[in-house]
């Protein structure tokens, strides 16, 4: 049987060739609506860069300030005719000029705050371009960009260039300082704080900046329909928010704590109420790339039909409307790499600007010439890089106390590790010696103390003297009852640090007759463990979120019941005491006192052997200038970009 | 033939139950949890009373306080078609509401005197003649007010848990709680001493939980009201009215990311089916061809020589392959060829789909050509470990017919030698074939965690594997399910493949 050409198989043919023929006509008709479209956003673009600099030349101007002036002038003029008098301006007569105080509490100290400028201005760096598009990879996919909901660090990466908070920590001084707030009356019981808001702060819509923003997002944060647990529970010391004027909020506080001014201006970001009202609190949960605020960027496309999705690049372009410095690069791009090898493999191409490697990369590749032609190792500490530590459970385990409940056991074992061993073999010397819990970059850490000294010979005498001493032919300690001084090693599984880490604790401990169990876990049963206090000894780390961590949650005892996070079980009725009293203590250098001395209990006591202290690493391109490191990271709108940025091979 | 094909659909029902349940029992007793999501989620700075309250509280949203058996039926209900009971409502926002989850008893209410008035009634929701308008926001606001009012009461009940604590630990009953629990059932017998030091808190915590229980039932009462008064259009088709229906499946929320599951596969799936479709047609276009060409050669050099490298293919690990794929020919020290992760270029979005010219005389490549580009590496750790299975069945499957007596038959006859093996043994050596399909067609829809991963490709294998990290329930149920259905599904395409195969296959 021959196959032959049929009429049925011409027939087939036409309608094949005609379908090809009518996907690609309407492909290439769908590109010419696309090109259309594109042509429109540009102009779009174009006008809104005219419009924002007309906006910006009036400001210049000070019209604004001007015809306020003109106002009270005429007000006062009509008053003098009125009197039949001449009036002069009361004092010196530049009262024009003088700060509006009308929304404060009177007698009670106004914080003013300075105009919200670049701390290292980009158009005064060398060789400053206009333009431009900065690329950073992330190591991890956030789920979601918007604020109050976001899951993890990569998510508020994204959202605090779009959005801004009341007040931020001054990356010199590390003291709060206003972006959305030009003042603050603090009481000086602390009960209140009472917040101005600027004059010129606007949303990237053109909106004001109000006091019913600020209300309105408190409100939504504490909405239980939100998904905004996280949020919502660092702000349970606020009681209520009272809305003075429409620039002036007050909050009321329901307990007196240090830790109010900054929490209260630096919790949440101030989201414009007339864009969110419009969504309900499911669809604000399921949101993913919803954000619109007041910062320097804004997303290239906030459509909430059409999202940001996680798997998508995410988009900014620079915030026309912006009312403090603006960044003078157009776009600003995040990408997402997971795998280390290739992240850097996209660095190394120009396929991104900047990015975080792995401790073993930013040490092999800082010490490449040619690579350091093209590119920056940046390596710094500041108040977010944490710090590593060995816990060890000072209370009961299984109702029996742990071989740890000692403190020359807990100081031994501290003694039995090289620290500085450990920082140069796991660390790869990227990292320096904790001596406790409190960053060594802030005030709140005690200088005076120095880490406790690698010592063998120390730390059997301190076993010896805790009544573990080492019977003739036998290779574990034992005390006079006969017990042997064992104990577990717990730790989470996928760290190739903790692993290590581990099996130097148990060669350094064979050393001087102490037998050391590993058991490792999966995190969240690693974390259940730890919760049920079910362990003798675990390794972890903490990241701290701002220059002055309270140490309420950590170390008093309290938090040893209900899964407290004191799962070392550690009670010290002196530190208790320095907690309790330095969490209320308002003035800041009487409370460096406590936790300088609280700094020192801890060093004394060991519940943890304090590891090392991490900084931040960064990969930058030298396609990036004024790259700035601060001590609380970098500011990417001070960047500028040379050669336009980050550009894939094409 | 049909029907076997229905008696086939029907039996697949037990299965998916069975492997539900399989799956929802694995995530619920494995240590740590289901809960565990929510743990790390919630993480960060809380004091612990704040943190018990907060864990409470996500329990009671996702229903995790009520023993396993009942979530799984729960779970069952929310994802079978068929709906028992009043059906849910469509929000004009698309959002689908069902009746007010009833509220959980207070704890030893007994202990507390003050008997609790009769369950309230709603206050009517809204006016006769409301329009649509109307009754939406005072839903809403009912809606709001339970939510409110829900949350309040699960923190007071959370807290006088914790005031319980140290009074059971007195007397010895410190195991009537357990986790974010009391066990009632402990208590039954036990008088409180209302003498004990422990007694004013446990009364000023309970009286509290008490006032809030009688405001969340208040407002419960309410919505259901509200709801009952039917404010927007009914979900799904009614088959017995009011007690019946059908509706969508809802595969329900994943705990981790706080979206619809749904959604989530939505955005997955078309990555990874984008990318196999390209992959599974390279696999069996080349390996096929080379399984014929092997076994007609048989034992000759092309045999051995294509063998031999399609088992080395097969033997090299896909990690190995993809860094170095990564390493060698993405990266601009050595060849630089291809773009290093993801399916887009930066800047895709703008371009138009197919290849055009740039005003300046450039051409753009378009974003057809531009995805082509960027899955080239990826595809190509997908496809050649591929190449060895397929071939060599296809060789042998060949070599089984080349060897029937009908093959010798038609070589008597003078019959061409491509005729021989294109008309009659290659048709003849499909079965195994058809075989091999039913079992690599589900794979297309996991996705490959290892490629992925290398080239940041949002696919469905990292989906999975994030889920299980996580231990999302309804993420990991709802993959399973899935994957499980198309493999069924698969075997069912498989038989009636064989049929039309092989006409000595029927299955009247």
């Amino acid at each position: 049987m021959r196959n032959r050409f049929g009429l049925k198989d011409l027939v087939l043919l036409v309608i094949v060739v005609a379908t090809l023929g009518s996907v690609w006509m309407s492909m290439v008709q769908e590109d010419r609506r696309w090109k259309e479209i594109d042509a429109v956003a540009r102009r779009v673009q174009a006008l809104e860069q005219g419009q924002a600099r007309v906006q910006s030349t009036l400001d210049g101007a000070g019209f604004g300030d001007l015809s306020k002036r003109l106002g009270d002038l005429g007000a006062r003029l009509s008053d003098a005719l009125e009197r039949g008098v001449v009036a002069a301006g009361p004092g010196s007569g530049t009262s024009g000029s003088a700060r509006d105080t009308s929304w404060a509490v009177p007698g009670v100290t106004i914080e003013w705050q300075g105009a919200y400028v670049f701390d290292s201005d980009p158009a005064a760096a060398p060789g400053m371009v206009r333009g431009g598009s900065f690329t950073e990879a992330f190591n991890a996919q956030p789920s979601t960009i918007v604020p109050l909901v976001y899951k993890d660090v990569y998510g508020a990466y994204v959202f605090e260039r779009i959005t801004e908070y009341m007040a931020e920590w001054d990356p010199r001084t590390l003291k709060p300082r206003g972006v959305l707030a030009s003042a603050w009356q603090y009481a000086p019981d602390g009960s209140w704080l009472r917040v101005r808001l600027r004059d010129e702060a606007r949303f990237s819509d053109g909106a004001p900046v109000t006091a019913d923003d600020v209300i309105w997002t408190y409100q939504w944060t504490m909405n239980p329909q939100v998904q905004a647990e996280r949020p919502r529970s660092l702000l349970d010391f606020i009681d209520r928010i009272d809305r003075i004027d429409a620039k002036t909020v007050e909050f009321r506080f329901n307990k007196v704590l240090f830790t109010n001014l900054s929490a209260a201006m630096g919790t949440f970001p101030i989201l414009p109420k007339h864009f969110y009202e419009k969504f309900t609190p499911t669809q604000y949960n399921q949101a993913t790339g919803l954000v619109m605020g007041s910062g320097p960027f804004k997303l290239a496309a906030l459509d909430p039909e059409g999202q940001w999705a996680p798997g998508q690049d995410v988009r900014l372009v620079r915030n026309e409307m912006y009312w403090g410095p603006k960044p003078v690069y157009d776009e600003l791009r995040f990408k997402v790499v997971r795998d280390d090898l290739a992240r850097a493999t996209a660095f190394n191409n120009g396929e991104c600007d900047l990015t975080t490697p792995s401790s073993a990369q930013f040490a092999r590749l800082r010490e490449r010439a040619d690579w350091l032609a093209n590119n920056e190792a940046h390596m710094w500490y500041n108040i977010r890089g944490g710090y590593n530590f060995i816990g060890w459970n000072c209370g009961m385990r299984n109702a029996r106390p742990t071989i740890f409940a000692d403190k020359r056991v807990r100081r031994a074992m501290t003694m039995l590790l090289d620290r500085e061993l450990i920082r140069d073999q796991l660390f790869e010397g990227l990292a320096r010696v904790a001596t406790g819990p409190f960053n060594q970059t802030t005030a709140q850490a005690n200088p005076e103390i120095k880490p406790w000294p690698y010592d063998l010979e120390g730390a059997r005498r301190l076993l010896e003297e805790a009544g573990w001493t080492l019977k003739p032919g036998r290779d574990v300690r034992t005390n006079d009852k006969g017990e042997e001084l064992a104990f577990e090693f717990t730790y989470s599984s996928g760290s190739e640090v903790t692993e290590k880490l581990g099996k130097y604790l148990k060669d350094q401990c064979a050393k001087i007759g102490v037998r050391v169990g590993v058991r490792v876990m999966d995190w969240s049963v690693f974390m259940q463990t730890v919760d049920d206090r079910d362990y003798d000894a675990m390794t972890m780390g903490w990241s701290p979120t701002s220059p002055e961590s309270d140490p309420n949650q950590v170390w008093h005892s309290r938090y040893i019941e209900n899964q407290g996070d004191n799962f070392v079980q550690w009670a010290n009725a002196e530190a208790d005491a320095i907690i309790e009293s330095g969490r209320r203590e308002l003035d800041a250098e009487a409370r460096m006192k406590q936790w300088h001395r609280l700094h020192a209990i801890l060093h004394d006591e060991q519940p943890y052997t304090f590891l090392v202290e991490r900084p931040w690493l960064r990969l930058v391109s030298k396609r990036v200038g004024n790259f700035v490191e601060y001590r609380n990271g970098f500011r990417y709108g001070e960047f500028f970009m040379r050669s336009g940025g980050a550009r894939p091979v094409n | 033939m049909i029907t076997y094909i229905i008696r086939r659909l029907f039996l697949m029902i037990p299965t998916v139950i069975g492997i539900s349940f399989l799956i929802f029992m694995l995530v619920a007793l494995s240590p740590g949890g289901v809960g565990a999501a929510l743990r790390v989620a919630g993480g960060g700075a809380t004091e612990a009373t704040n943190r018990a309250v907060q864990e409470a509280y996500l329990e009671d949203r996702y229903g995790l306080d009520a023993p396993v058996i009942v979530q799984y039926v729960r779970w069952l209900g929310r994802i079978s078609p068929i709906k028992f009971g009043a059906r849910g409502q469509i929000m004009p926002t698309g959002e689908r509401v069902s009746a007010p989850k009833p509220l959980a008893e207070p704890w030893t209410r007994a202990w507390l005197g003050a008997p609790l008035p009769a369950a309230p009634r709603g206050a009517e929701p809204w006016k006769a003649g409301a329009s649509a308008e109307e009754k939406s926001i005072a839903y809403a606001r009912a809606s709001d007010a339970y939510a409110q009012d829900r949350a309040a009461y699960v923190a007071a009940r959370t807290l006088y848990r914790e005031a319980l604590g140290p009074y059971l630990r007195s007397v010895g009953l410190s195991g009537a709680i357990r986790g974010n629990r009391v066990r009632g059932s402990m208590l039954a017998d036990h008088t409180p001493d209302r003498a004990s030091a422990h007694w004013a808190a446990i009364e000023a915590a309970g009286a509290r939980m008490l006032t809030s229980y009688q405001r969340a039932l208040a407002s419960r009462a309410d919505l259901a009201a509200a709801f009952a008064a039917r404010p927007f259009p009914q979900a799904g088709v009614p088959v017995v009215p009011g007690v019946v229906s059908v509706a969508w499946p809802d595969l329900g929320m994943s705990f981790a990311r706080g979206r619809p599951v749904g959604q989530l596969i939505a955005a997955a799936l078309p990555v990874t089916i984008g990318i196999n479709l390209i992959a599974f047609p390279i696999i069996y276009m080349v390996a096929i061809p080379a399984g014929i060409a092997a076994a007609n050669r048989a034992g000759r050099l092309f045999d051995v020589v294509s063998g031999t490298f399609f088992v080395a293919l097969w033997s090299v690990p896909t990690v190995w392959a993809g860094v170095l794929a990564v390493g060698f020919l993405a990266n601009k020290d050595y060849l630089g060829w291809f773009p290093v992760t993801g399916l887009h270029d930066a800047g895709a979005d703008r371009m138009t789909y197919l290849p055009s010219p740039r005003g300046d005389g450039t051409w753009s490549m378009g974003y057809l050509v531009d995805y082509l580009w960027h899955v080239c590496l990826p595809v190509l750790c997908l496809v050649y470990a591929g190449f060895a299975v397929l071939s060599k069945q296809t060789r042998a499957a060949m070599l089984d017919n080349f060897n029937a007596d009908y093959v010798r038959t038609a070589k008597a006859k003078g019959v061409e030698a491509r005729v021989i093996l294109f008309a009659h043994v290659f048709r003849n050596s499909l079965l195994p074939l058809i075989t091999m399909f039913a079992s690599i067609f589900p794979a297309m829809l996991a996705g490959s965690v290892v490629v992925e991963r290398i080239f940041a490709i949002p696919g469905m294998g990292s989906l999975i594997l994030e889920a299980i990290n996580l231990k999302d329930r309804e993420l990991i149920l709802a993959n399973a399910v899935m994957i499980a259905l198309v493999n069924i599904m698969a075997l069912l395409l498989a038989d009636i493949l064989y049929a039309a195969a092989d006409p000595r296959i029927s299955y009247s």
